[in-house]
């Protein structure tokens, strides 16, 4: 086995540790951290960046090409690619981070109790969310923005509402064995509640799971993202959006392929980083790959 | 001194304690009632240690954690320095956990390896209130004295530590809210031979300073005839023999503890080995023998221990045996008869 040791223990006195978490950290992961950070740097500084506005129409100039005044060219209508992308990173970026936050958040709180509790909290639990399951996760977000009509905070509550089942597993399971553990009946042993043990000696052992999932629903919810701005159920226009440019660009794909093709090659290198991060993470934090600290 | 104690209620005292648990037999089978403790009484006195041996599955382990209703108890009584443990409400249950804590054998299991060492050890005065944040500190420090910890292990994870240190810390803890009562279950069973000797010191050490006494679950009868005082001996969820530990070790009664007894390493490259007087497996506590629950295994099984439990009865010498025969038992080595019995 290649993990590597969290302590170092001698025989002559007290041990020595290192944080060293961030060691051993893949070239996978720097890479995707990498871009991922680009990303971020970008969506963020995009009005200093750009000389343009995102919605500057300029009718004179529709669908050029690339130039040293339009860097990825124009639209149908003039405006700034770049500049249109730089902008639409944001509502993505945004969506996908408050959609996983809030199935984190859900999946914690209906997880925990589940796991720690079992019996019939565990079962009301797990078949409420098996009905979410049993839905393709891009069906039940178009039920969902149908349901509540387009807008950002709609796609956010459909992407978020699709990634709680797989948060809550993931801390019904972790949490069922914590709950069995001598710890929690020591703890409970000292006088301690119900609602103490699952806060400081389960949700623990949940955090560093829950990261690494967290990375892995990033890039999932991304796409997500784009395809119901795709399908023009997100930002309403003219609000610039990587899925809604995609499908503006269709129609013009004869005529200019930068406004769709530049996009696309976004969004790929978005969630490729991401997934690079994530697995680069999973690689150094699963605790399946740890010696030492059980 | 010993008058006064003796005047106080015994630190615990059980009466006919049951624990049964309802699980599906293995297959598909409907569910049944095990009793995993089957009506034990046992008393442990002010500052005393009283020893609870057997072997894994005996129900030892699960008599211990009903004593702290942490198994479910479904008959019987338990009193905590007189007080009803098994049918106190909530808040009565919190304030009565602070009188008996437990010490468990997996060192690193029991604590919560994301917490520092001061924090594990000051956790149960956050629980109860007990103090204030200056006095808590000084507490924890005192504690960590105690069990002979160095200062600097408050700020460490328990991972840093060594097995030996990690139950150091989960005794300084059980002693936090200063209980009169310790279970230790197994507490040194995880542990190198050489640091046994120094846990089982520390507890010593402890208990003439704080007077805390101990209930002391072990398999281990060279552990529990250094330190009790009294041993209970559990076969399958009841007790068949008690006594002074002395003569419960020295003399033993039941055909089960002259068992175990026999089977203890002795470290003597002299002494012979011999066969185990103890054969085959602790029947499933899902299918207790009728009658005596020994008899399946024991050499000296007659027709009446298949149909008749013997109840835990006098000795005469302070001790106590449940068993038909004891009396008429061979005092030699029952393997150098012809045995009886047996499969």
């Amino acid at each position: 086995m290649s993990a590597v040791p969290v302590s170092v223990r001698d025989a002559t006195g007290p041990t020595v540790t290192v944080p060293r978490w961030w060691r051993g950290l893949s070239w996978r992961a720097l890479v995707g951290a990498g871009g991922v950070a680009a990303f971020l740097v970008a969506a963020v500084l995009a009005g200093a960046v750009s000389p343009y506005s995102p919605d500057a129409l300029a009718i004179g100039s529709r669908l050029e090409g690339p130039s040293a005044a339009h860097l990825l060219g124009t639209d149908q209508l003039g405006r700034d690619v770049l500049t249109r992308i730089l902008y639409g990173l944001r509502p993505s970026l945004e969506s996908g981070f408050a959609a996983i936050m809030m199935a984190a958040v859900v999946g914690v709180a209906l997880g925990l109790p589940s796991g720690y509790f079992g019996s019939l909290v565990d079962t009301v639990v797990t078949r409420v969310l098996d009905l979410l399951v049993a839905w393709p996760a891009v069906f039940l977000a178009l039920a969902i923005v149908l349901l509540l009509g387009t807008g950002e905070l709609q796609v956010i509550v459909a992407i978020g509402l699709a990634e709680v089942p797989v948060f809550s597993r993931l801390v019904r399971s972790i949490a069922m064995v914590a709950a069995r553990s001598d710890h929690v009946v020591a703890a409970r042993a000292a006088g301690a509640s119900s609602l103490r043990i699952m806060l400081r000696h389960v949700l623990p052992f949940v955090v560093t799971p829950l990261v690494v999932q967290f990375a892995i629903a990033a890039p999932q919810a991304l796409v997500a993202e784009a395809s119901l701005n795709y399908l023009g159920l997100g930002t309403h226009p003219p609000a610039p959006s990587l899925g809604a440019m995609v499908s503006e660009g269709q129609s013009f794909l004869a005529y200019a392929a930068g406004p769709i093709v530049f996009p696309i090659l976004v969004i790929v290198a978005l969630v490729v980083s991401l997934t690079l991060l994530a697995d680069g993470l999973q690689d150094r934090l699963d605790p399946r790959s740890r010696i030492g600290a059980r | 001194m010993q008058a006064r104690r003796d005047e106080l209620p015994p630190s615990v005292d059980v009466r006919d304690l049951v624990v049964q648990f309802r699980v599906r037999a293995p297959g598909v089978g409907p569910r049944v009632v095990v009793r995993a403790v089957d009506g034990v009484s046992l008393r442990v006195g002010r500052g005393a240690t009283v020893g609870l041996v057997g072997e894994s599955g005996s129900g030892k382990s699960t008599f211990g954690r009903a004593l702290l209703r942490l198994a479910p108890a479904s008959g019987g009584s338990v009193r905590i320095e007189g007080e009803d443990v098994l049918g106190a409400g909530h808040r009565e249950l919190r304030a009565l956990r602070q009188r008996a804590q437990m010490v468990f054998q997996n060192p690193i299991g029991s604590l919560n390896t994301r917490m520092r060492v001061g924090r594990i050890v000051r956790e149960p005065l956050d629980i109860q209130r007990i103090g204030d944040r200056v006095s808590r500190r000084a507490r924890v420090r005192e504690l960590l004295d105690q069990v002979g910890l160095p200062r600097d292990a408050e700020g460490r994870y328990p991972h840093e530590l060594s097995g030996g240190q990690q139950q150091r810390i989960a005794l300084a803890r059980a002693l936090a809210s200063a209980p009169s009562l310790i279970i230790c279950d197994e507490p040194v069973a995880a542990l190198d031979v050489s640091i046994q000797a120094q846990v089982l010191e520390v507890l010593k050490d402890v208990q003439r300073a704080t007077g805390v006494s101990y209930l002391f679950i072990s398999h281990d009868l060279n552990v529990v005839r250094h330190l009790a005082h009294e041993t209970y001996v559990m076969y399958l969820g009841g007790v068949v023999e008690h006594g002074p530990s002395a003569s419960v070790f020295a003399s033993p009664r039941h055909p089960y503890t002259r068992g175990l007894v026999a089977a203890t390493p002795v470290a003597d490259p002299e002494r012979a080995r011999r066969s185990p007087l103890l054969r085959g497996e602790i029947p499933s506590p899902m299918e207790v023998p009728p009658g005596c629950r020994f008899h399946t295994r024991c050499p000296f099984a007659e027709e009446r221990c298949r149909e008749e439990a013997p109840v835990l009865g006098e000795t005469g010498d302070g001790g106590r045996v449940a068993c038909h025969f004891w009396r008429e038992l061979p005092r030699e080595d029952p393997r150098a008869a012809p045995t009886r019995g047996g499969a």
